[in-house]
C-alpha cells in the first residue's frame, strides 16, 4: 500500500525535533528549578557549609536534627499547618458562595467580577498596606465593624494572641481570586440544561446545588484545593507589610518560609535553610500526593 | 389530561416566537408539533411545560389555567433534545431523582424504576453513567426519567433528532409504544414530517408561529388546508402547477392546456392559481388531461419517479411502475386521479378545491 503524504512527511521528523521546540522551556527549568532543588538538596547535607568558600567539613543529618530541635522552626511548621488548614478550605467555602453568585445573570454582575479579581492584579505588599490599615487599633475598619457587634476593639497586629487571625483573614481574602476566577471556569462548563432539567424534576435550589452543581463542581473544587493548599504552606511575603518585615509582633509567627528567608540572609546559616526548604517541600509533596489520592474519585463521569 | 392553548403569543424581543396560537391537544393522544425550523415548535413545548413564561394567552390543563404555575408544578414530564441526563449519576440515580425530590419513599422509588427499566427496557443498564450508554439508551433512559413522577402530560423535544437514521425508525416505534401502554398525554416536537405523520395521532403544522392545520396525519396528507401544509408534508414534494382562472377553467401557465374547474368557490377571470398534484396522482393514460414529455427517470425504492415536462415551462414529477416503457425524450398522455389534486390561490395559499 502506498504511503500517504502526510505519513510521508511525519517520518522526516528526526527523533530530536521536539526536543528543539521544548529547549527554551527545559533551560529555563534546569537553570531555574532543577539545579537549586538538588543543590539546595545537597547544601542540606554539608556540615558547615560556607558560601563563600565553598568549604564543608562532610555529610550529614545535622542541619536537619538542628531545625527539628530548633524552637522558631517548631514554631513555623505548627504556624504554616493552622494557616492552612483554616485558609484553603474557608476561602474555598467563600469563593464558591461569591462564584455562584457571580454566576447568575444579575445587574452590575460584570462590575462585581471584575471587583472580586482586583486582589490577584495587585501586589501582596500593597494590599498588605491597606490591610495594616484595616486592622489598625484605633483606625482600623475592622474594629469599627466589631464595634457594631458591642464587641471589644482587638489589637491584631500588636497582641501576638491575634497576629496569626490577621494573617489568617489577610490571607483568605488573598487566595479567593484565583480561587473564583476556577470555579467560575468550571460554573461555566455545567450546561445549564441541567438546571432545567432539575427545576421541572421539582428541585429546590438548595437541591440543585448540592445534588447537580457541586458534584459536577467537584474536579474544579479539587484543583482550587491543590492549587491553594501548595501557595498557602508557602505563606510569607504577607508578613512583610503587616508586621514590619518581623514574624509577628512578638518574634512568635514564624512559618516555614519565614524560618528559611531568616536563616539564609538573616542568620547565613545555609544548611539549616536548605534542610527548612527540604522538609518544606516534602510535606507539599506528601499532602499533595494524599489530595489527588482522595480526589481520584471526584472526576465522577 | 387535556391541553388547551388559548390564543398564546409570545415574544422574544421583536421577535414573535408564537402569534395567537389556540389549539386544543386531546387526553391521552400523541400528539407532534410539526414545522420548519425556526417556526415556534420548541417555544410552543416550552410554553406547556412552564419553562419560557407567556407573552399573552393562556394555558389550560384540563380547565385549569396554568398559566402562571412554574414547570414544578404542572405535573409535566420532559425529554430534552440532548437528554440533559445528569452525567455524574448513574441511570437508577437519574430515574430516583424526581422522585427523591418529591419525597417518594424508597421502596416505591425503587418499584417505579423496576416498572420503568421494564416499559423502556434498560433494566440491565441501572448501574451505568450516561457517558457509558448509546444516543438510543440515552433516549429511553431520559423518557423513564421523565415519566418516574407519574406526569399527567409527556412533553418530547425532537428527541430523536440526535439518533441516526436506523436507530431513529426503531426509536420512533419504541415512543409510540411507550405512550400506548402508558397512555400518557405526549406533545412531540419535531421537524420531520415523515415522522410527525407516522408517530402521532393528530399534528400541529405551524408556519412562522402561526397554526396551519391541526388533523390526524392522513387527513393532513389528504386534505390540507392551504398551499404551504400540502407543500410540507409528502415525498417527493407536491407539484405546483402556476396557472389562471380563464374563461371559467384552469389555464396552466406556459402552455394552452385548460381544464375544467371543479369547485363551488368563486373564482375571479384571471385569479393567479396554484394546482397542487401529489406525484402518486399522476399516471399515465387513462382520460388523458394533456400530454407530458419525458425528462428523466429515477429509481426510488420499488417505484420510479418520471420527471416531465408540462407545456413549454412548467415540470412535474409522477410515479410509474418499474416496467414502464417510457423513455426520455417520449410524450405519453398524462391523467390526474381524483385525490391528491388540489386548487390553492397563488398568493394567499388559501384553497379552494
Amino acid at each position: 500500500m502506498r504511503k500517504s503524504k502526510a505519513e510521508a512527511e511525519q517520518k522526516q521528523i528526526f527523533f530530536g525535533e521536539p526536543l528543539l521546540y521544548l529547549l527554551p522551556f527545559l533551560i529555563g527549568l534546569l537553570i531555574f528549578t532543577v539545579y537549586p532543588f538538588l543543590n539546595a538538596l545537597l547544601i542540606s547535607f554539608k556540615e558547615n557549609y560556607n558560601l563563600m568558600t565553598g568549604a564543608f567539613t562532610g555529610f550529614g543529618w545535622g542541619s536537619y536534627s538542628r531545625i527539628f530541635s530548633d524552637a522558631n522552626f517548631i514554631n513555623g511548621l505548627k504556624n504554616t499547618a493552622l494557616y492552612v488548614l483554616i485558609v484553603v478550605p474557608v476561602s474555598t467555602v467563600l469563593s464558591l458562595l461569591a462564584a455562584s453568585l457571580l454566576n447568575q445573570k444579575v445587574k452590575l454582575s460584570g462590575l462585581f467580577q471584575t471587583a472580586y479579581f482586583v486582589p490577584m492584579v495587585t501586589s501582596v505588599v500593597a494590599v498588605g498596606l491597606v490591610w495594616k490599615w484595616m486592622f489598625n487599633y484605633d483606625y482600623g475598619l475592622l474594629n469599627y465593624f466589631l464595634s457594631f457587634f458591642g464587641l471589644a476593639k482587638i489589637n491584631w497586629l500588636n497582641n501576638p494572641a491575634y497576629n496569626l487571625p490577621a494573617l489568617i483573614i489577610f490571607g483568605i481574602w488573598n487566595k479567593m481570586p484565583l480561587t473564583i476566577i476556577l470555579l467560575l471556569a468550571g460554573y461555566q462548563n455545567i450546561n445549564p440544561q441541567y438546571y432545567v432539567a432539575a427545576r421541572v424534576d421539582g428541585a429546590k435550589p438548595r437541591n440543585i446545588f448540592f445534588r447537580i452543581t457541586l458534584p459536577l463542581l467537584a474536579p474544579t473544587i479539587g484543583l482550587t484545593l491543590v492549587v491553594n493548599t501548595i501557595s498557602s504552606s508557602m505563606v510569607f511575603m504577607e508578613l512583610f507589610p503587616l508586621f514590619n518585615g518581623n514574624p509577628g509582633s512578638a518574634y512568635s509567627l514564624y512559618t516555614i518560609v519565614y524560618y528559611l528567608y531568616d536563616m539564609f540572609y538573616n542568620q547565613w546559616r545555609l544548611g539549616l535553610a536548605a534542610a527548612s526548604a527540604v522538609v518544606l517541600f516534602l510535606i507539599v509533596m506528601v499532602l499533595t500526593i494524599i489530595q489527588l489520592y482522595i480526589q481520584r474519585n471526584w472526576q465522577n463521569y | 389530561m387535556q391541553i388547551v392553548l388559548e390564543d398564546v403569543t409570545k415574544r422574544f424581543g421583536a421577535t414573535v416566537a408564537v402569534d395567537g396560537l389556540s389549539v386544543t391537544l386531546e387526553a391521552g393522544k400523541l400528539t407532534a408539533v410539526l414545522g420548519p425550523s425556526g417556526c415556534g415548535k420548541t417555544t410552543i413545548l416550552n410554553i406547556i411545560s412552564g419553562i419560557v413564561p407567556l407573552t399573552s394567552g393562556r394555558v389550560f390543563f384540563n380547565d385549569v389555567d396554568v398559566s402562571r404555575k412554574p414547570p414544578e408544578k404542572r405535573s409535566i414530564g420532559l425529554v430534552f433534545q440532548n437528554y440533559a441526563l445528569y452525567p455524574h449519576m448513574t441511570v437508577l440515580q437519574n430515574i430516583c431523582f424526581p422522585m427523591e425530590m418529591q419525597k417518594v419513599p424508597k421502596r416505591e422509588r425503587l418499584a417505579r424504576v423496576e416498572e420503568l427499566g421494564e416499559l423502556v427496557q434498560i433494566q440491565s443498564l441501572m448501574k451505568r453513567k450516561p457517558s457509558e450508554l448509546s444516543g438510543g439508551q440515552q433516549q429511553r433512559v431520559a423518557i423513564a426519567r421523565a415519566l418516574a413522577k407519574r406526569p399527567e402530560v409527556l412533553l418530547l423535544d425532537e428527541p430523536l433528532s440526535n439518533l441516526d437514521a436506523k436507530l431513529r425508525l426503531g426509536m420512533r416505534e419504541e415512543i409510540r409504544r411507550i405512550q400506548r401502554e402508558s397512555k400518557i398525554t405526549t406533545v412531540f416536537v419535531t421537524h420531520d414530517q415523515e415522522e410527525a405523520s407516522s408517530i402521532a395521532d393528530d399534528v400541529i403544522l405551524l408556519k412562522e408561529g402561526v397554526l396551519q392545520q391541526k388533523a390526524a396525519p392522513r387527513m393532513l396528507y389528504n386534505e390540507p388546508e392551504n398551499l404551504f401544509v400540502a407543500d410540507f408534508l409528502g415525498t417527493p414534494p407536491i407539484n405546483k402547477l402556476a396557472g389562471k382562472i380563464s374563461n371559467g377553467q384552469i389555464l396552466l401557465d406556459g402552455s394552452e392546456i385548460a381544464f375544467p374547474l371543479e369547485t363551488e368557490r368563486e373564482m375571479r377571470e384571471g385569479q393567479e392559481i396554484v394546482l397542487a398534484v401529489r406525484a402518486e396522482s399522476v399516471f399515465a393514460g387513462g382520460e388523458p388531461l394533456f400530454e407530458g414529455t419525458v425528462l428523466e427517470r429515477y429509481a426510488l425504492g420499488k417505484d420510479e419517479l418520471v420527471l416531465f415536462s408540462v407545456g413549454r415551462e412548467q415540470q412535474m414529477r409522477g410515479f410509474v411502475s418499474a416496467g414502464c416503457p417510457l423513455q426520455e425524450g417520449e410524450k405519453f398522455p398524462v391523467a390526474l386521479r381524483k385525490t391528491g389534486v388540489f386548487l390553492f390561490d397563488a398568493h394567499s395559499g388559501e384553497r379552494y378545491a
